[in-house]
């Protein structure tokens, strides 16, 4: 991997910088003085602490307000909540520099205030019986905090509390195809982040989001499949109108396609070739075969949005989730087991040979004229 | 050693960082990410797609194999089932000496052929029925097994050996005695860290060049050991099982982290394991002390004594993760000097 240097060092040589513009340290600098195990037992005590004395203050003061109603405890809940999250988003935008187990403490108290204000609002106002309200209230807390709170964990995690309440939004109120919908909007904007479609001014802009909140939403993207599956097989399903695989599965062809097409454009690939139809008539082959199982192509979809910037985290991700997809697909197919292991066969063979024509279409600089 | 800003490898998170600090304009920011190697090109994706290919098409052609196997191995004889099995353990172990245990394809095929060795006394115990229980099989596999790790000269191979014969010990307490849970922790923890003690002692003062490599798995059986040891610990302070072995539980636990504390400050320099054994005392600390508070407080049953109870156990985990936490560094700034 070149060093920052090396690629500054490029942009000098070929006048894209000058050297007054670049004003780096050649001082040596240590990011963490602690190492990776030292850090985690720091962040360990940080987190026992901090329950201890959320539990120490929750003692006092439920006991020495003794609040008996819905409505006093909702209150109680809620100013606890607003208080947290106060203190701990002015302390984190402060200028102090405090350590691993002071930001581990820190960012416990927040994550408890925010549980602590959204019981207040469950409590105050029963939203135990209108699940999308407090679904919606949990998803405009998550989204302000993820913009005002500055801490890598807090929004990953928040990215995932706000995918899990878009969802109690999609199953309470059951619109047809909503969860598909859902699915759709989520792969959308992986592949927007993921696909470096973001102009760099945006990019660079929001950095600190972009670098984390997404993980988090393929987190969430992948469960939502993952519910879609299980719903699908659930026996207490009698809807089938609400979720709709096969709308999922058009979605990612649509997405999957589209994000091909971009890349072959840009590594000047025409559309005329016969490479670029090949891939294209791949992916809507493989789509046909798993209409019920979106997985699959969503799993395809992430790994080529993963390679196009060589993010390693986000390749081994996909191709978790694409091997339990593809074991769901072929444990659920009605077939029987000598049947399956033809399928089986017949599909790495069809694969090793793809492999061989893609090879025959497109040389490389040191195959070309040789077959593999 | 700590590197200048201009020394530091080009991650994403890096270059976002300088351009933000530089001010550098935003017109440069894709060509960075190439530049820093980010944005394959046309071989790039040509070999990627080409492996990608290989390996699921090999992958499912195998898993393919398998399944046609698995139809139709009721109809098999025992015969053609041993057959099968025993010719892939030929073939891997042949592989192995072919490709020589010197080379990952070598190595490979060694390993494959020791997972293969396992399968084969599972068809053994299937086809014949004997009864005996899980732990033969792996007590037999570990056995079979002992010689091609010796040879192998190579920690996966240690790895697969040690686990086979931490699931004998667990699958036999768990089938046959079903009782004195307790020995079976120290069982477990003697094991475990007889075998880190060993590994690391003969990289002390052998000649042999492979234990001083590689040295990551003995991290895992190090935390087991000490896993089962706070977990004795655990039951000695809840009381949860009367044994004879549960009075000497301090003591045994006392003698692990002295003899964790001699070996890897004097003889075998390792933060990483001192910092294992701190967690451990972490975890058994504070709740050795969280018990002897809670049963000198809630004497008074009144709310307050949970209110000062709960805020006694915070100060106490802030001060023993400090002391830890510097006493931790100041070895390392020892040590670095």
């Amino acid at each position: 991997m070149k060093t920052i240097g090396e690629v500054l060092d490029e942009f000098l040589a070929a006048d894209l910088l000058t050297a007054d513009a670049v004003s780096l340290s050649n001082q040596p600098q240590a990011e963490n003085h602690n190492p990776w195990f030292i850090q985690a037992l720091l962040g360990l005590g940080g987190w026992l602490a901090a329950i201890f004395f959320i539990a120490a203050s929750s003692f006092c003061i439920f006991v020495t307000l003794n609040l008996s109603s819905e409505t006093t405890i909702g209150i109680a809940f809620s100013i606890i909540g607003i208080v947290l999250l106060l203190a701990t988003t002015s302390h984190i935008h402060a200028d102090f520099r405090p350590n691993l187990f002071m930001q581990q403490f820190r960012l416990v108290a927040h994550i408890a205030g925010h549980l602590a204000l959204q019981a207040g609002i469950l409590f105050l106002f029963r939203l135990w019986n209108y699940p999308s309200f407090w679904a919606l209230t949990l998803l405009i807390q998550m989204t302000i905090f993820i913009w005002v709170y500055p801490d890598a964990i807090f929004r990953f995690l928040a990215s995932l509390a706000i995918v899990a309440a878009l969802n109690l939004l999609v199953f309470d109120l059951r619109i047809a195809g909503s969860l598909s919908l859902l699915i759709g909007l989520l792969a959308l904007s992986l592949v927007i982040n993921f696909g470096g479609f973001l102009s760099p001014e945006i990019q660079l802009k929001h950095f600190d989001i972009l670098q984390v909140v997404p993980y988090g939403l393929v987190f969430g993207f992948f469960g939502s499949l993952l519910i879609e599956t299980l719903y699908n097989q659930a026996s207490w399903n009698t809807e089938t109108n609400f979720h709709t695989p096969i709308l999922s599965t058009i979605l990612m062809l649509i997405l999957l396609l589209w994000l091909i097409l971009q890349i072959f454009r840009s590594y000047e690939i025409s559309l005329n070739k016969p490479v670029t139809w090949l891939c294209l008539g791949f992916v809507l082959l493989i789509a046909l075969l798993t209409l019920n199982t979106a997985g699959i192509l969503a799993g395809i979809l992430i790994i080529l949005l993963a390679f196009r910037r060589r993010n390693w985290i986000l390749m081994g991700l996909a191709y978790a989730f694409l091997a339990y997809f593809i074991v769901y697909f072929y444990y659920s197919l009605n077939l029987g087991l000598d049947i399956k292991a033809y399928i089986l066969m017949g599909t790495g063979i069809a694969l090793l040979l793809g492999r061989l024509i893609f090879k025959r279409i497109l040389p490389t600089e040191k195959n070309k004229g040789v077959v593999a | 050693m700590e590197k200048s800003q201009r020394e530091k490898p080009a991650t994403v998170g890096r270059l976002g960082q300088v351009f933000r600090e530089q001010n550098f304009s935003p017109k440069l920011w894709e060509l960075a990410l190439e530049s820093a190697g980010f944005k394959p090109n046309k071989a790039d994706w040509q070999r990627f797609l080409d492996l990608l290919m290989l390996a699921m098409g090999t992958i499912f052609l195998l898993a393919g194999i398998l399944f046609f196997f698995a139809f139709n191995w009721a109809d098999m004889g025992k015969w053609t089932r041993f057959a099968v099995v025993e010719l892939a353990v030929v073939i891997a172990t042949v592989l192995a000496f072919i490709f020589k245990l010197d080379t990952w394809a070598g190595r490979m095929a060694l390993a494959g052929a020791a997972i293969l060795l396992g399968i084969a006394l599972a068809v053994i115990g299937q086809v014949y029925q004997t009864g005996a229980d899980n732990w033969q099989l792996f007590q037999t596999w570990a056995m079979l097994l002992t010689a091609w790790v010796l040879i192998s000269r190579w920690n996966i191979m240690w790895l697969i050996w040690m686990v086979l014969i931490n699931l004998t010990i667990g699958l036999y307490w768990q089938q046959v005695l079903m009782d004195n849970w307790q020995f079976f922790n120290l069982l477990i923890l003697l094991i475990n860290l007889g075998f880190v003690v060993a590994w690391d002692l003969l990289a002390r003062f052998s000649k042999f060049e492979f234990v001083k490599q590689g040295r990551w798995f003995l991290y895992i059986f190090a935390a087991v050991a000490l896993a089962h040891i706070s977990y004795l610990m655990i039951d000695y302070i809840f009381g949860f099982y009367i044994s004879p072995l549960i009075p000497f539980a301090p003591f045994i636990y006392g003698a692990v982290l002295g003899l964790m504390l001699l070996l890897y400050t004097l003889i075998y320099r390792d933060l990483l394991m001192l910092t294992l054994s701190a967690f451990s005392f972490l975890v058994v600390s504070i709740t050795w002390l969280g018990e002897f508070i809670y049963e000198a407080m809630m004497i008074q049953t009144n709310y307050l004594a949970f209110y000062l109870y709960y805020f006694i156990m915070g100060i106490i985990t802030v001060g023993m993760t400090v002391i830890l936490v510097l006493a931790l560094r100041r070895l390392q700034k020892a040590w670095e000097a």
